[in-house]
Formats: C-alpha cells, structure tokens, sequence
C-alpha cells in the first residue's frame, strides 16, 4: 500500500514538472505572438496599447525579405532533389553492400550530420574558391545538400531493410529486366520514404541559418534576413512573420499527428 | 557488389556509385581537406613580401597617374575640357615641355623603383617556394583572449548539454512510460510544435522576455525593485547567463526526441517485472531504462553539444553586441570581416576537434558504437 502510494507520488512530482517544462517552451513564443496583436513597437506584451492587425499587411511592403524569401526558394529547389538523389543512391548502396568498408562509407556520409553547420559553411567556400568561385547562393546550395542528404539516406534505408527481397528476385526470375524492377517494385516501395524525406529536405533547407550564413556571402536567405533584422531591431513585423510561422507549424504538427492516429 | 548488379543491372549500379563519389568528394571529404590545408598555411601579414605588394600597388597607381597626365596634360582631358575632379586653373595653358620632361623623369624613376621592387619579390617568392609551406601556427597563435573565448564556449556547450539530460530525461520518461495512449499523443505533439518552429523565432521570441520594457523588467518594477521612470532597469543582454538560456531552450529538445524514442520501444513488461521483483524505482530506472536508452542518450548529447557549441544565431541576435563575442563570432570574422581565411579555418577546425572528441567520449561513455547512433 505504502509503495502505491510513494508511486502516486512521483507521478504527480512528474506531472508537475512536465508541466513546467511545456510551459518554458510555450511561454516565449506565447508572449512573441501576442506582441504582433499591439500596435506598440518595440513589441512588447507589458505596456499595451491598442489591439491591430496592421503589422501583418506591412511584411508585403518590405520588398528586401520577400526578394530573400524568393533565395530561399531558389536554394531549396535544387536541395531538395539533389539531396533526396544522393540519399537514394547512399541507401541503396549501403544496403546491399557488406564488409568493414561499409562501415567506413556508412561513418562518412552520416558525419555532415554530426559536423557544426558553420564548419560545412566554411569548408564550401574554401573549396569553392579554388576555382574561383565566390560565396553566393551557389555555395549555400552545395554546403547544405552536404548534410540535409544524410537524412534521406537514413529515411530510406529504414524502408529498403523492411523490403521483402523475394519479390525482386521472384521478378527476376520471371525474366524481368533490372531497370524494369527498379522502375515497378523498388521504386513504387519507396516512394512513400521519398516523398516524407523530399517534404525533410525541404523543411531542412528553407529552415537552415548557421550552415546558410556562413556560406552565402552577400546574398541572403529568409533566415538570414530575419537574424539580421532581430540583431539590428526589434520590430513587431517580425512578430508577425512569428505568428505566421508558428500557426503553419501547429496546422502541419497537428494534420501529421492525427493522420497518424487515424492509420492506426 | 556482385548483388548490386544481379539486381539493379549496371546502368543503375553505376548511377548510384556515381551519386555517392560526388557526395563523398565533392561535398563531404574535399572541401574539408581544402579547409584543413588553408588552416595549415600561416599568412605572416607584417613580412617583407606584405610590404613589397602592398607597395608595388601604390607605385603602379602613382606611375599610371603620371602616365595618364603625360599624355592628356595634368588637368585636362583629350576634349579640352577641364576635369572636374582636379582643383586649380593648372590648365593646358600652362603645361609646357619644363613640366612634360619633369614628368617623365618622375616616370622614369617610379619604373626602377618597381623593377627593383619585382626582382626582390621574385626572389623572395622563390624562397618562399622552397620553404615548407606547412606550419600549425594558425592553431598556436590563438591569443589570449580568444583561447577564453573558446573556452566559455565549450563549457557554456556543456552546461547545456547537462542541463538538458538532466530536464529531458523525465520529460522522456513520463511521455514514452507513464502516460496512457491519448496523453502520449497530446504531450507529444505539445512538444514537436517548439520543436518544429523556426530556430530564429524561437530565439527572437526571447527579445520579448529580456527587452529593457520586456517580461522581466516589468516583473521588477511591478514587484518594487526596479524603475521604468528614473531608468532604473537592468539591461538583461549584458549577462552571459541570457545566452545561456536562450542556448537552452533553442537545443533542448534535440535531447528529447533521441530519448524518447529509444524509450518507446522498451517493453513496459521489462518494466512490470523489475517492480514484481521488488526493485525499487531508482534501480528500475538504472539497470532496466537507462541501459536500453543508452544510444538514444548518446544521441542527444551528441546532437545538443555539437548545436550549442557551434550555434551563431544565439550569441548573434541575443547579445546586440552588448557583450564580448562569442567563439563562432570570432570565426565569422576571420571570413567575412578581417578575411584572414587561414586562421579562421584553424578556428573553424579547432572547433571541429572538440565536436569529435565530444562524440568519441559520449560513445566511450555509453558503450555505443556508430551505427547504433543513427537510428
């Protein structure tokens, strides 16, 4: 009975503490989107002074975050697929290979993942000038496909190890031509793993900031473009593109969450 | 091999290796041999050779001046116009063969200056060619100040790190043990929302807290021990503590999700029967959870040091430039503002070090080995 009841406390103890816990990682953003609703600027959620929409028609007007908004587009256009391509290639290679190799190939292309992202910034750049090339969106594409590949990779190779390999090899037999069961089996089985880590690469790459700054030189990217906006001021139309930020992320979370339930 | 071709033929077989070769060369392994090699080459900026370019700059300026007004005349131009960048009526008028023949003495003896000039760079160059073009004094010239610098770095990266093992832990436990299905689901979406939202909001979002009119000054005035009138507030992004926390926040939960699902997939029988067999709560937690979270653990540090020692965006947009920079700031600099790419590549691969070593004693530490981390 004793034992029951210290259980029953230290579950309680638990809650409370998980409670804290949500609330430290809410409170912040919290109080950044309510700043975005008062007209006062700096923001701020203490000294209110009148409830307004007007900070959010104001994003359309400045012309400089959307012209970085669209280098954030044009980058992740040729991450996405260069990387989804690479993950590909790597997870079907690693496995059907075996042997102490592998483990070796299998450590250097998960590295870029464990690497600090300004560290594959400047190793871009520093090789890229070698050949004259100066740091501009180019780079930036290279330095993060470097890692934002590793996560296809490993997205689908968990798929590829739960292929049932009788049916490549019952294709096969039946006189199917290699090209012809990568295109029909192996391809359609994947695809679902392609598709989750194709929306991945994207999210990875639109999102990324310390591998971005270190690589773009003068160009900038939506990331960029809000670091330095906060460090030079604090305006609450950055706020605003918060709010928005934060609605898309909870609509996304909360489709994902439900549509997992619900194939349960 | 010899299955990769049975099954995907070597057309495609091809494809793929090709795919991986560029990755591995192009992207991965190059450009860090490039960096690592550039961090290897010290650039002595007060040596002769400096000098000898330096100034064979201003000389080809100054000859190319004299050239120009040699043959145009010192103020004007070949329409006879008066150049309005030049002060003085020193007209064409005025320039006569007294000035022309000046002139091209002046020329003459700019030309032997930098002749002299171009012999002893090429020598210099040459021995500069023969010496052993390699030397780590890139790593042993970090100053004083800068080794600090990357000290505060490494140990505020650790502080995080325990901190989050030791907040995210329970956190894990409750979600992935001790819930039921519905609270799983709704603690753990509350939890991928912060998660998921863009790095640089959840930093900017802390302004709102430590802003001179933000949460906590208020906090103070409402309580008595501050002052908005007679500016008696304290500026909160001079303490290093800020960053500290705003460290915390942005990269715990990259401790979370590791834990969490190496925990989830821990029978909760394993769990029954310890308690059956009378094993208290803390033993439970040590021989039974820990042991089989032990690659998710080393995950989580792994991922929230390196995130935390190598993070610009925190120390870039929390301190305002209020406070010394941060390691990763020095290293922006070397590239972007004083350009010396060899020595901030020495930073750059320093810090590369430190992340290394971190994840060789993290796995030492939990007995993991590489291939069960990414999972």
């Amino acid at each position: 009975m004793k034992a029951v009841e210290t259980m029953d406390r230290g579950d309680a103890l638990l809650n409370i503490f998980i409670g804290m816990f949500v609330m430290f990682m809410f409170l912040p953003l919290i109080l950044m989107m309510l700043a975005a609703f008062n007209s006062a600027s700096p923001p701020s959620v203490t000294s209110w002074e009148e409830l307004t929409l007007a900070w959010f028609p104001r994003l359309l007007a400045e012309d400089r975050l959307i012209g970085c908004l669209q280098n954030s587009f044009r980058i992740a256009v040729f991450v996405v697929p260069a990387s989804v391509l690479l993950g590909l290639s790597a997870a079907i290679l690693l496995t059907r290979l075996e042997g102490q190799a592998t483990n070796l190939l299998y450590a250097c292309l998960i590295s870029p993942m464990l690497t600090p992202g300004i560290v594959l910034g400047i190793a871009t750049i520093v090789f890229w000038r070698h050949f004259g090339v100066g740091a501009d969106l180019y780079t930036t594409i290279m330095a993060q496909t470097t890692f934002i590949a590793s996560f296809p990779m490993l997205i689908i190779m968990a798929r590829l190890q739960r292929q049932d390999r009788a049916q490549e090899e019952a294709a096969l037999d039946l006189g199917a031509s290699p090209f012809f069961l990568f295109r029909r089996v192996t391809f359609p089985f994947l695809l679902p793993a392609i598709l989750t880590s194709a929306a991945l690469a994207f999210l990875l790459s639109f999102e990324n900031y310390n591998t971005t700054v270190f690589s773009i030189g003068g160009s900038c990217t939506l990331t960029t473009e809000i670091a330095a906006q906060a460090r030079r001021a604090h305006t609450p139309v950055i706020n605003a593109l918060g709010v928005i930020f934060v609605t898309v992320t909870v609509i996304f979370s909360l489709v994902y969450t439900l549509r997992k339930q619900w194939e349960k | 091999m010899k299955q990769l071709f049975e099954i995907y033929g070597w057309p495609l077989t091809t494809f793929f290796s090709a795919c991986v070769a560029l990755w591995l060369t192009i992207l991965i392994v190059t450009p860090q041999f490039f960096m690592i090699e550039l961090s290897l080459r010290f650039e002595d900026r007060g040596d002769r050779l400096t000098k000898i370019v330096n100034d064979l700059d201003v000389l080809y300026r100054d000859k190319g001046t004299k050239e120009y007004d040699l043959v145009n005349g010192p103020a004007c131009n070949t329409t006879g116009m008066v150049n309005p960048m030049m002060t003085g009526d020193s007209s064409c008028a005025q320039f006569g063969e007294e000035d022309k023949l000046r002139l091209e003495q002046q020329v003459r003896e700019l030309e032997d200056r930098i002749q002299s000039l171009l012999v002893e760079e090429q020598n210099l160059k040459e021995i500069k060619a023969q010496q052993f073009p390699y030397s780590v004094r890139n790593y042993t010239a970090m100053t004083g100040l800068h080794a600090w610098t990357l000290t505060k770095t490494v140990a505020f990266a650790l502080i995080v790190t325990l901190i989050a093992l030791a907040a995210c832990y329970p956190v894990a436990y409750a979600v992935a043990l001790r819930s039921g299905p519905v609270k799983t689901v709704i603690l753990f979406t509350a939890l991928f929302v912060p998660y998921a939202v863009n790095e640089l909001m959840r930093i900017y979002a802390w302004l709102t807290v430590f802003d001179l009119h933000g949460l906590l000054n208020t906090l103070l005035v409402i309580a008595g021990f501050a002052s908005f009138a007679s500016d008696e507030v304290i500026i909160w992004y001079r303490f290093p503590g800020t960053v500290l926390v705003v460290l915390v926040y942005t990269y715990i939960l990259f401790m979370v999700f590791p834990i969490y699902n190496t925990m989830a997939t821990l029978d909760p029988n394993q769990v029954e029967a310890a308690r059956d067999l009378g094993a208290k709560t803390w033993r439970i937690h040590w021989r039974v959870i820990i042991p089989h979270t032990k690659p998710g653990i080393a995950v989580g540090c792994i991922m929230t040091f390196m995130l935390a020692a190598g993070s610009f965006s925190v120390p870039y947009i929390i301190t305002r430039g209020l406070q010394p920079k941060w390691f990763t700031q020095l290293i922006y600099d070397k590239f972007y503002e004083s350009s010396n790419w060899n020595l901030g590549s020495a930073y750059s691969f320093t810090l590369l070090l430190i992340c290394i070593l971190f994840i060789f004693g993290v796995m030492a530490i939990f007995g993991v080995k590489l291939r069960q981390l990414a999972r």
